[in-house]
């Protein structure tokens, strides 16, 4: 019954979908045969006539609605389909900020209604949880199953910059969240504490670069994946003078990054004054900051398995994924496990339109969810839609 | 076109060629830590016309530059405390750091808002060349446009068409390079710490403002109490405007906790979390008869104020809407004039720590 329709008979099983995101800072838009990923297009790698002339804000242009038709046209030139070979649109509805998603919504309901194609309304995160099942042009996946190749129920990790839930999926489209950040998603503690270390921004992935450089006791625990340095750790962030994990000792299973947030900060003035012009400490910091994040979902996840030993998959999803500390331990503690390990190729774990593509397909073939003729013209953003 | 092969013998000549290449407006690929990259004269506008005609632009993206320090740095750029940090920190390395630019290259390698990013790469003949040249060059990635970046000259070459090919004077070729991804981009010229400390300054002399209320919690419990007991303050208020709360304090003060308080108060049962990534958050309230809806607005990563209105925010500035802003500050003055014509209020909320769990909260009309 749970077992997930991979070579699907169904008719729409080579469908071509349009597929579309403007949930975040980015637009998106991929084409898919099937389950397979022709092109994937976000808006930052397309250039853009400079027709506003002089400075334009980011977010301004986001909400652009030219900006989406050079996405799409690029999209559709990559993937070599024409527009009347799309069967299905799919578009995100939410959850992200109102005036973004109005973009992707109202072009994917004018290229359904005008041009007669099935409009399929996809909640962003169901795009995460689903991403690792999307195959490449090629037609290979990045999904690996065990003997019995069930996947439902699992349990799935979805983290980003907006996102940190632990959610129970009993199968496509049957989900219930047992946990979520109750302040600061994992990323934006990355963003905020680099801010705080004065890195920029978005200074998540060069903390994730600093920690490369963190002495031997972390890496250690790195085993061999960055340069070996035989400094002596520093003594403010080892051991039982590092930082707290969060939520470590809550009995539910969700997160809380604001309380690290402020411990960073304390952290982070006391060693600036100590060292003033030496920045070294940073590498080590980094390592424990990441160190503090990866154990507090650790924790939870662990405690989520403990919970529901009937799962058969773990599911990872969002951009949070692509740190290599982070996801070392996360597929370190899902291979004792025994379960299916679901995680993305690297490039569909951070936003974008693929994995909006991909969560259609199965909403298509295994529920047929989709609207047609007046019935797209009601579909309406929900900025705070959930799993 | 000449290409020529890069071996640790050989680093005097390949120099003194890359040199030539250079002050004659011409263009070179260059090996470095991360992909092959493309350089010519950063500062003269022919080698950039012909760089683009090689590769096309992308609109509000400054080329990077290669420098040899951060002394070379500093006559381009305005390095800020952040930046230093991050040449301190990490360069030479992997990273590329965006600054405001000075004005003092090219037009078309500054981005459209005027930045600049700054790349000292972690390889000896690269540094040797531009330290020789006394001057930056570009740094850019050499493969054409939406073409993979290159990690060997072979597979730069390959389908490279004629017309593309003709441009390029020098190629260095030091063989197939280690898979390392390409630099991680830094922008330190967004919400600069300085600039949030004297909008502070200026706007919340507490001797001109009424204080209202004010406490030290000493924890994020109580920190959401004080935010309920500040909004039920108002709410029994017949308001018939819009009433915004600025909430002024660094990261980590309890801006979203306040936040949560004002929600709980407004019997939103809603889990209210940070805006910082979707910039606004949109809840609907209902206490007693009243209805309308708390929208939760964080401009931390907001860099303009005409993004504040694109997100539209204007229109939530209306009849029994209560707002809540975090780093209001940002664009008080802006702010302060859109709700002045609509009449509404403003409620001041200032943040300040005491130590770890504590902090002080004031807020003033």
């Amino acid at each position: 019954m749970n077992k997930i329709k991979i070579t699907s008979k169904n008719k729409y099983k080579e469908a071509i979908i349009l597929a579309i995101d403007t949930s975040c800072d980015d637009t998106s838009v991929a084409v898919l045969k099937g389950r397979r990923v022709l092109s994937s297009v976000i808006s930052s790698q397309v250039e853009l006539h400079k027709k506003w002339g002089g400075v334009v804000p980011t977010i301004a242009k986001r909400a652009h609605q030219d900006n989406i038709e050079k996405v799409y046209q690029e999209a559709l030139k990559r993937a070599r389909i024409k527009e009347e070979e799309i069967e299905f649109v799919a578009v995100t509805h939410g959850p992200g900020l109102a005036i973004a998603l109005e973009v992707g919504i109202e072009f994917a309901k004018n290229l359904a209604y005008t041009k007669k194609k099935k409009l399929v309304p996809i909640n962003h995160m169901e795009g995460h949880m689903l991403a690792s099942f999307i195959l490449n042009s090629k037609g290979n996946g990045a999904i690996a199953l065990n003997k019995e190749g069930t996947v439902f129920p699992a349990l799935a990790l979805l983290i980003s910059g907006n996102h940190s839930e632990i959610v129970y999926a009993e199968d496509i489209n049957k989900y219930k969240i047992l946990g979520e950040t109750l302040d600061d998603a994992a990323g934006e503690a990355f963003d905020k504490v680099a801010r705080m270390m004065n890195l920029g921004y978005p200074g998540g992935e060069i903390i994730t670069l600093l920690a490369g450089r963190a002495s031997s006791t972390w890496s250690n625990v790195a085993s061999g994946l960055e340069e070996r340095n035989e400094r002596k750790p520093l003594a403010e962030v080892a051991g039982r003078l590092g930082l707290p994990v969060p939520m470590m000792r809550s009995k539910d299973l969700n997160f809380s990054f604001s309380g690290l947030k402020t411990a960073c900060l304390y952290k982070i003035k006391n060693l600036r004054e100590k060292y003033s012009e030496d920045t070294k400490w940073s590498y080590d910091f980094s390592r424990e900051f990441i160190n503090a994040v990866s154990r507090s979902l650790l924790t939870k996840l662990s405690k989520a398995i403990k919970l529901h030993p009937e799962i058969k998959s773990i599911i990872i999803g969002g951009g949070v994924s692509n740190n290599k500390y982070i996801i070392r331990e996360v597929g370190a503690l899902t291979r004792k496990t025994q379960k299916n390990y679901l995680i993305p190729e690297s490039k569909f774990r951070s936003d974008n339109a693929g994995m909006i593509g991909i969560a259609a397909y199965y909403n298509i073939n295994n529920l047929e969810n989709w609207l047609e003729g007046k019935k797209i013209l009601e579909l309406d953003r929900k900025p705070m839609l959930r799993l | 076109m000449e290409l020529i092969k890069y071996n640790k013998n050989n680093s005097k000549i390949i120099i003194k060629k890359a040199l030539a290449v250079l002050k004659n407006g011409g263009i070179f690929v260059f090996p470095t830590e991360t992909c092959y990259g493309i350089g010519t004269d950063a500062t003269k506008k022919s080698a950039i016309n012909k760089l683009y005609s090689y590769k096309t632009r992308r609109e509000g993206k400054p080329l990077s530059v290669v420098v040899a320090d951060i002394k070379m740095a500093q006559k381009y750029v305005e390095i800020n405390e952040m930046a230093e940090n991050l040449y301190k920190s990490y360069l030479p390395g992997p990273i590329t750091v965006v600054s405001k630019g000075k004005g003092k290259v090219a037009k078309g390698v500054e981005s459209e808002y005027g930045t600049l990013g700054i790349r000292i790469p972690e390889h000896e003949l690269i540094l040797d060349i531009v330290k020789n040249f006394g001057k930056p060059f570009t740094a850019t990635s050499a493969n054409m446009s939406y073409l993979p970046k290159p990690y060997s000259i072979k597979a730069l070459l390959k389908n490279m068409p004629a017309k593309n090919l003709e441009l390029i004077d020098l190629i260095i070729d030091a063989g197939k390079l280690p898979h390392r991804e390409t630099s991680t981009v830094v922008d330190t010229t967004m919400n600069s710490l300085n600039i949030v400390r004297e909008g502070q300054l200026n706007i919340y002399k507490k001797s001109d403002k009424k204080s209202i209320l004010s406490a030290q919690t000493e924890s994020a419990e109580e920190t959401i109490n004080f935010g309920s007991m500040n909004m039920l303050k108002y709410i029994d208020e017949p308001l018939s405007k819009p009433l915004v709360f600025f909430l002024v304090g660094e990261l980590g003060g309890g801006k979203t906790q306040f936040a949560k308080g004002i929600a709980r108060c407004l019997n939103i049962k809603d889990l209210v979390k940070s805006p910082t990534f979707t910039i606004l958050n949109e809840y609907n309230y209902k206490f007693g008869e009243r209805r309308g809806k708390f929208i939760h607005v964080d401009t931390w990563r907001i860099e303009d104020i005409n993004d504040l209105e694109t997100i539209g925010l204007d229109n939530y500035f209306s009849v029994n809407n209560i707002i809540a802003i975090e780093w209001a500050n940002k664009f008080s003055n802006d702010l302060k004039k859109k709700i002045k014509k609509t009449g509404g209020k403003i409620i001041n909320v200032i943040f300040n720590y005491l130590d770890d769990d504590r902090r002080a909260i004031e807020t003033y009309e």
